[in-house]
């Protein structure tokens, strides 16, 4: 099977370099305000599961096309001769070292190679006879082509391009690289099948594994929440209160530890996201996660060496009990084992005695117990679905992101009731129910459920958007 | 498995593979830049084999006077590790707790290093089961070869004794179950041989026919000992992969890794920032130099030439021209919203002239003006123009 190769081609500054990104899934191609940001012709391809489908060839724009149109004619005997005559002016400019026309020389080059032509154009500008040139010169290669309006900004001469570009291109299509989601680069790929019978079964393999990986990174995606979410709620931070007079001290910092773990776990979940929807350079202006719920804090005792206060006792107990074993054997096993019995419950009861206010333990004014003040495991669920709200609102908008939109990410916060209402009434409840039992840690049965309604909370996002 | 919100790297290797193996290999250069989990793994297992060896030596040295009884070795090299098999198995089955309330695997994962695969924890606990079988194993073995290698040099005298069994047919009973397995290949001890063998602490009578219990206790620590935990290594090896094939599948670290390696920057891109700027305004009708136009439109202005919109050599006829040529300063007219190119450069060279460069935005937004000027800001700076806004 062939596979298809595009160069994308067109007047400096007109969204090239987004439209191969966003076909290409690609967010480290150049994209700027300045026109000329491409200076050379590099291939992208767009890759899934490691099979690369098709190709675009990200290209510098035309400089100079009336002078190259000027040369063609000069050179042109007649028509059946001006694709050589193209390819002759392409292999003169590449021996010469410094070509004045180097921009046009690379861009006709993947084409006179075999490539399809898109050609692209700023649809929010009036039609201009300064393009013709351009148009001129890629009707010449003969190659297969098609044209883009990408409005930028606003659509309000799309049908003027549309008239003038249909008498130059078989196929003519609206395409914003900035906004366009799955289905809208569907539509474009059952374009490029129009464009040369030889790619159509390639472009059709292409749709369909498209839209089966997209359905799969949104899984995947909401998969990634599931996990870093169960590890959020499971996290556990303590500190050791020696004395009372510290307690208040040390809240504080037991605070600002949980909250920058919870931190660290939400952006990992976020760099796992971007770079799972391979948006990987992208940066995004959220509110910071604070940690509000009172409930998430409670308090036990340490005693010295790690032991609690559990073991203590067993311990005191079984050497009561071992002690009194000794005079069990002594007398000859005639006292039934009650030495060990007596010895392990004295034991035991003076331990739990000694042990009843650890803060007054102490050797020589060290201590040897005092309070363990604990923060999470989440179980409040008001602060769960916070977090599980933030982790949405996140998944939506890198699904929604084309790779074209280098603009920082704004994180909008959305209603948590609001969005629970494209779950029926059994559903949000058992999410509830999950929610509660997630610092416990779930099952898989339990983290895929979790996982599919993620996605409709997704979905119903999308549709709503 | 990738580390969790670590930054996957691009492998230097330029050629992208072409298949799933290659694919592979690229994940395992990547996994080999990564700690390696369980360190000082090979340290418990030495120990554990030690431990084999050693309860082997002590059961067989035990005792010097009397024959060995064939219960002890029979209990500690089969029994106790069929019932621990069993223990694993129920447990390994069951719904997976949280590690971090195990004490034992908790410990195990604090000193193994394996934090940073907990929130893989269904696979963990799964990998960690099948991973420690081997210690099982190590000491089951060990001990056995520790039974061959002071056999071949001693003569180690079998027998049997029990306060509660107290007639040979009840030991032949039991004797008859424990070696069922393999009684129809391997001879078993019959009744002459139970009743020879057995011993009390007022004596024994040695014979040659009770040499037959060696080979008994070695296949009961095979059939019980060894083989049911290589039989759940297997069970466990089998539910760890898959799960781990699940994993994959539901997971998002395989895609993360390829998408990391696809990932493809932009050769030799023009990199210039421009920062914030202001342009000055200008009104045309104030100008009170010749205006030529750039891809203008005519009727609106009052232009000497408009370029660009004929065949470049006219332009180029005009540019060279005495009228061109004999204007000492001009003003050079462009619609804002189209792109500097370098035909427009080329025709500013032939003018060679003071240039004020007059941007002319119609009906635009100021935040599209802003970017429009940006290119055409860079393209002054390039060419040393005076770069206006018209009005």
């Amino acid at each position: 099977m062939v596979k298809p190769v595009f160069a994308v081609v067109g007047h400096p500054n007109k969204g090239k370099s987004s439209i191969v990104s966003t076909l290409t899934r690609q967010d480290a191609v150049r994209i700027s305000e300045i026109s000329g940001t491409t200076t050379e012709a590099q291939q992208f391809n767009l890759t899934i599961d490691g099979v690369s489908h098709y190709s675009l060839v990200d290209t510098p724009g035309f400089q100079r096309p009336r002078q190259v149109l000027d040369w063609l004619r000069n050179h042109a005997p007649n028509a059946s001769e001006r694709r050589q005559i193209v390819q002759r002016f392409v292999r003169e400019q590449q021996t010469e070292p410094s070509s004045r026309f180097h921009d046009e020389t690379e861009l006709l080059a993947p084409i006179l190679d075999g490539a399809g032509i898109i050609y692209v154009v700023d649809g929010s500008l009036p039609y201009s006879a300064e393009f013709e040139a351009e148009m001129t010169i890629l009707q010449w290669t003969g190659q297969p082509r098609m044209a883009l309006i990408n409005p930028i900004g606003n659509e309000s001469h799309i049908e003027e391009w549309q008239s003038a570009l249909s008498q130059y291109f078989s196929v003519v299509r609206v395409f914003d690289p900035m906004t366009a989601d799955t289905r809208k680069q569907l539509t474009i790929l059952t374009a490029f099948m129009e464009l040369h019978e030889p790619w159509r079964q390639q472009i059709e393999q292409t749709i369909e594994a498209l839209q089966s990986y997209s359905a799969s990174l949104v899984e995947k995606g909401a998969m990634v929440v599931v996990e870093h979410l169960q590890e959020m709620f499971s996290h556990v931070s303590e500190v050791k209160v020696p004395a009372q007079f510290a307690q208040s001290a040390l809240q504080d910092k037991l605070k600002y530890d949980y909250q920058q773990q919870l931190r660290i776990i939400e952006s990992a979940m976020r760099r796992q996201l971007q770079a799972l929807f391979a948006h990987t350079l992208m940066q995004t202006e959220t509110q910071t996660l604070t940690v509000e719920a009172p409930d998430l804090f409670d308090h036990d005792h340490w005693y010295l060496y790690g032991l609690d206060r559990q073991k203590i006792v067993a311990l005191a107990a079984s050497v009561g009990a071992a002690a009194g074993a000794v005079i069990d054997v002594g007398v000859g096993g005639s006292s039934l084992m009650a030495g060990a019995l007596a010895g392990g419950l004295f034991s035991g009861v003076a331990s739990v005695a000694a042990t009843w206010k650890p803060e007054r333990l102490k050797i020589h004014g060290v201590p040897l117990a005092g309070k363990t003040l604990t923060a999470g495991p989440i179980k409040e669920l008001t602060f769960a679905y916070v977090l599980l709200g933030r982790s949405i609102d996140f998944l939506v908008m890198i699904i929604q992101r084309t790779h074209a939109d280098r603009r920082i990410a704004q994180i909008q916060s959305h209603n948590m009731n609001e969005r629970l209402q494209s779950l029926n009434k059994v559903e949000q409840v058992k999410l509830t129910a999950l929610l509660q039992k997630a610092h416990k840690g779930l099952s898989e049965k339990d983290q895929l459920a979790w996982r599919d309604w993620i996605v409709t909370l997704t979905k119903n996002e999308k549709a709503n958007g | 498995m990738a580390a969790q919100g670590g930054v996957l790297l691009k492998s230097t290797d330029a050629a992208e593979p072409t298949n799933a193996i290659g694919w592979l290999q690229r994940w395992q250069q990547q996994a080999l830049m990564t700690k390696q989990p369980l360190p000082g793994y090979g340290l418990i297992l030495a120990v554990v084999a030690l431990l084999g060896m050693g309860s082997m030596a002590g059961v067989l040295n035990y005792t010097q006077s009397h024959p060995i009884n064939i219960w002890f070795p029979l209990a500690l090299f089969a029994v106790i590790p069929l019932l621990t098999t069993l223990f694993t198995l129920y447990f390994s089955v069951r719904p997976a707790a949280l590690i971090k309330g195990h004490p034992v695997l908790n410990h195990l994962v604090q000193q193994f290093r394996l934090s940073a695969y907990l929130p893989y924890q269904a696979l963990l606990m799964r990998w960690l089961y099948w991973q420690t079988q081997t210690l099982a194993l190590t000491f089951i073995v060990a001990a056995l070869v520790t039974f061959f290698a002071l056999a071949l040099f001693q003569d180690y005298q079998f027998g049997w004794s029990s306060t509660l069994i107290r007639d040979d047919a009840t030991m032949l009973n039991l004797v008859s179950l424990i070696t069922w397995p393999w009684h129809w290949w391997f001879e078993v001890p019959g009744t002459q041989m139970i009743s020879q063998s057995r011993f009390s602490t007022s004596g024994f009578a040695t014979s040659n026919e009770v040499d037959g219990w060696w080979q008994t206790l070695v296949l009961s620590i095979l059939t019980y000992g060894l083989l049911p935990r290589l039989l759940l290594m297997w069970l466990l090896q089998w539910r760890y992969v898959r799960a781990l094939k699940r994993s994959i599948m539901l997971s998002g670290d395989v895609e993360q890794f390829m998408v990391a390696q696809q990932h493809t920057e932009s050769r030799n891109a023009l990199i210039d920032n421009i920062g914030d700027f202001e342009l000055a305004h200008v009104h045309l009708e104030q100008l009170g130099i010749p205006l030529i136009g750039w891809h203008v439109s005519t009727e609106r202005f009052n232009l000497i030439k408009n370029l660009g919109v004929d065949p470049w050599h006219q332009d180029e006829q005009w540019l060279c021209s005495d009228a061109a040529q004999q204007l000492s300063r001009i003003a050079l007219l462009v619609n804002g919203m189209t792109t500097p190119t370098a035909e427009l450069a080329d025709g500013l060279m032939l003018l060679n002239k003071q240039v004020t460069l007059v941007l002319w935005f119609d009906g635009v937004s100021e935040a599209r003006q802003q970017t429009q000027c940006k290119s055409w800001q860079y393209f002054a700076r390039q060419h040393q123009l005076d770069l206006r806004i018209g009005e």
